[in-house]
């Protein structure tokens, strides 16, 4: 099995749950196509298609040069995803300044590899500049959180 | 209302001001990678909502052609494309640039946008008001048939497999379907989320799937990677560069130009598309990639004159050709204002005023590009370490700034882990967003098309316009098949950046 096996594989698993959702949604007639009646066309052509390159792509495939690693560097990619996913998770409860020198921070400390206190020198410049540059200059809504601002 | 007329609009000081400040932030966002024209765009989406709508056209599009300018500094000066559409312009400008001629190839990369811009520019004015004429006659059939044409020819003209590409589209057309059915309210595949009856947002998923992507398939080498920092000893190209890019500026504007009236990726496409003209033309191909002063002109050309071929589905049809122009739609959208063949006439001083505002725009760019580089360099010299959280700074509030929904930011992240398989999987991003965006209002079309007709099928074939549209459909998903079939699979190319 290789990945564009497998990359096909998982879109023939969206088009048969496409498939399955749209089938219970009501499909009406044809002179006044119901809810599911496109999706439902989308799906069965997202099956075709996908059913075609998973059957293709078990031909052989030339490795091209200096064709990278298939997950590259996983332990930065994780970090990112949790740092964003935390700054998220907050975002509205603590407030755009607070987490953005948050994120900022972790970031700085815990991917870029700077150290604890140039992290958060950078972390605490960063969020205020972009506190001042998104909300006081350009006027973007932004919630205050617990500093309120 | 006409060129005239424009120009009075674009030279007022208000929307002077705010051509210098698209152009500015464009180039910015041109130059610092994984930051693409549509961060830049969304970003300051909700700064428009107090502007009046030409002047909020006028920035955002100096946004989006800016950045095809900044795009080009980052490619020649540290072999990293600063915007997609520069991919191609690593390959000679950065040798360039190692050669001591950085200075040339910057000249000659912002003076070739510059024409290529304005005959860009010069070739909506004339086609675009024709084109709008033409499809006021466009009902839903027509419609209908104009999108199908545009999702083939993303099938046919996309990078990568064609395959691939077709899946791509049919699974943005797919995502488009979920929210709220505007013709009977239904709810499909919302799951109780309430901002999901909306559908799903483009702008979250688009950063998601460009630039979040494009940030976590950095390596750690990337991240500690310092730019060269190159000695200027000529600014100016010298009378042998100068005389060799006239050629490939002149092809590289015809080729963008139509090619940007495409849907899809298309400013990327006319890049590599303008490479391969001039590589094929020379007489020495082997030369490329080690440093030919024609391998900058064209491709950098091509790229701007597409942003503005770009600019005619939008502005004539109100179909945005790619998901920068789409925010623009929105941006006109907000402001109560539909872009389609209506819209130059009953709002020609936003078509005319952004066309000359266009003219303004790019005799700043290169007003800014040139003895300006070196402020720019200076930008470059920050480290991606230091540069990328600033810009997962930025892509959050971007997002957040349109809808202030932090569901919206967890589908950026989500499409973000989505882009970065689909870069590892050589599937195109692109197509997936211009469907996301052109899906809704396909459907809706084919709906209508269908109720006109109770129901009779045979409504796309009373319209000869709609008739002939979806017969040449027809003809490009036959090439693409034939294509596919017998000429086996495409080599692989870089994915969009942003």
């Amino acid at each position: 099995m290789n990945t564009e096996r497998i990359a096909f594989l998982i879109l023939l698993i969206l088009s048969l749950y496409g498939l399955i959702s749209s089938s219970q949604m009501p499909l009406g007639q044809l002179q006044e196509p119901g809810a599911g009646f496109f999706p439902l066309t989308l799906s069965i052509i997202l099956f075709s298609l996908s059913g075609l390159g998973f059957v293709l792509s078990n031909r052989p495939k030339a490795i091209l040069p200096c064709e990278r690693p298939f997950l590259g560097d996983l332990g930065m990619l994780v970090k990112i995803v949790i740092s964003t996913a935390m700054a998220i998770l907050f975002f509205e409860s603590a407030g755009f300044l607070a987490i953005g020198v948050f994120f900022l921070t972790l970031l700085f400390f815990w991917v870029s590899g700077y150290r604890f206190w140039k992290a958060l020198i950078f972390g605490i410049a960063g969020g205020m500049a972009g506190w001042f540059l998104f909300v006081k200059v350009l006027g973007v809504s932004m919630p205050g959180g617990i500093l309120g601002i | 209302m006409g060129m005239g007329q424009g120009f009075l609009v674009a030279l007022s000081p208000e929307n002077l001001y705010y051509c210098f400040l698209g152009c500015i932030l464009g180039t910015i966002v041109g130059v610092l990678p994984g930051v693409g024209p549509l961060a830049g765009i969304s970003l300051l989406l909700p700064a428009t909502f107090g502007m009046k709508p030409a002047s909020a056209l006028i920035m955002l599009a100096g946004i989006y052609y800016g950045a095809m300018y900044g795009g080009s500094t980052t490619s020649i000066l540290m072999n990293i494309p600063g915007e997609a559409a520069s991919v191609v312009t690593c390959l000679d400008g950065y040798q360039m640039a190692r050669k001591g001629r950085a200075g040339a190839a910057l000249f000659i990369a912002a003076w070739g946008s510059f024409i290529g811009g304005n005959l860009s520019v010069l070739g909506i004015a004339l086609l675009a008001p024709a084109l709008a004429q033409f499809a006021i006659q466009f009902g839903p059939p027509e419609m209908f048939a104009v999108m199908v044409m545009a999702m083939m020819l993303v099938g046919y003209v996309g990078r990568g497999s064609v395959l691939k590409t077709m899946c791509m589209v049919i699974l943005g057309l797919f995502l488009g379907t979920i929210g709220m059915d505007t013709m009977t309210g239904y709810l499909r595949m919302t799951y109780g989320i309430k901002e999901l009856a909306d559908g799903i947002g483009f702008i979250p998923v688009a950063m998601g799937l460009f630039g979040i992507s494009e940030i976590l398939s950095s390596t750690r080498d990337t991240l500690i990677r310092e730019v060269l920092k190159p000695k200027f000893r000529e600014l100016l190209p010298n009378r042998q560069e100068l005389r060799r890019s006239w050629g490939p500026i002149g092809r590289g504007s015809i080729l963008g130009f139509f090619l940007g009236l495409l849907p899809g990726a298309a400013h990327i496409i006319s890049s590599f598309a303008s490479y391969a003209l001039e590589k094929k033309l020379a007489r020495k191909p082997e030369e490329f990639g080690a440093g030919r002063i024609e391998g900058v002109a064209g491709p950098e050309t091509a790229n701007n004159a597409a942003a503005g071929g770009a600019m005619i589905p939008f502005l004539s049809l109100g179909i945005p050709s790619g998901p920068a122009t789409a925010v623009m739609m929105i941006a006109l959208l907000i402001h109560g204002i539909k872009p389609g063949p209506l819209l130059i006439q009953e709002n020609p001083e936003i078509f005319w005023g952004l066309i000359c505002s266009m003219y303004i725009g790019n005799l700043m760019l290169i007003i800014l590009n040139v003895p300006l580089v070196g402020i720019f360099v200076n930008l470059l010299r920050v480290p991606f370490r230091l540069l990328f959280p600033i810009i997962l700074l930025i892509c959050l509030v971007g997002v957040y700034s349109v809808n202030a929904s932090p569901t919206e930011l967890w589908i950026m992240l989500g499409s973000g882990v989505v882009g970065f398989f689909m870069r590892r999987f050589q599937f195109d991003a692109a197509p997936l967003v211009l469907a996301l965006i052109i899906g809704p209002m396909m459907e809706l079309s084919f709906r209508q098309s269908l109720m006109m007709m109770g129901g009779n099928p045979t409504v796309f074939v009373h319209s000869p316009i709609a008739t002939v549209l979806l017969v040449g459909a027809g003809l490009i998903g036959l090439g693409s098949g034939v294509k596919f079939l017998f000429m086996g699979r495409r080599p692989k190319v870089p994915t969009e950046g942003g």
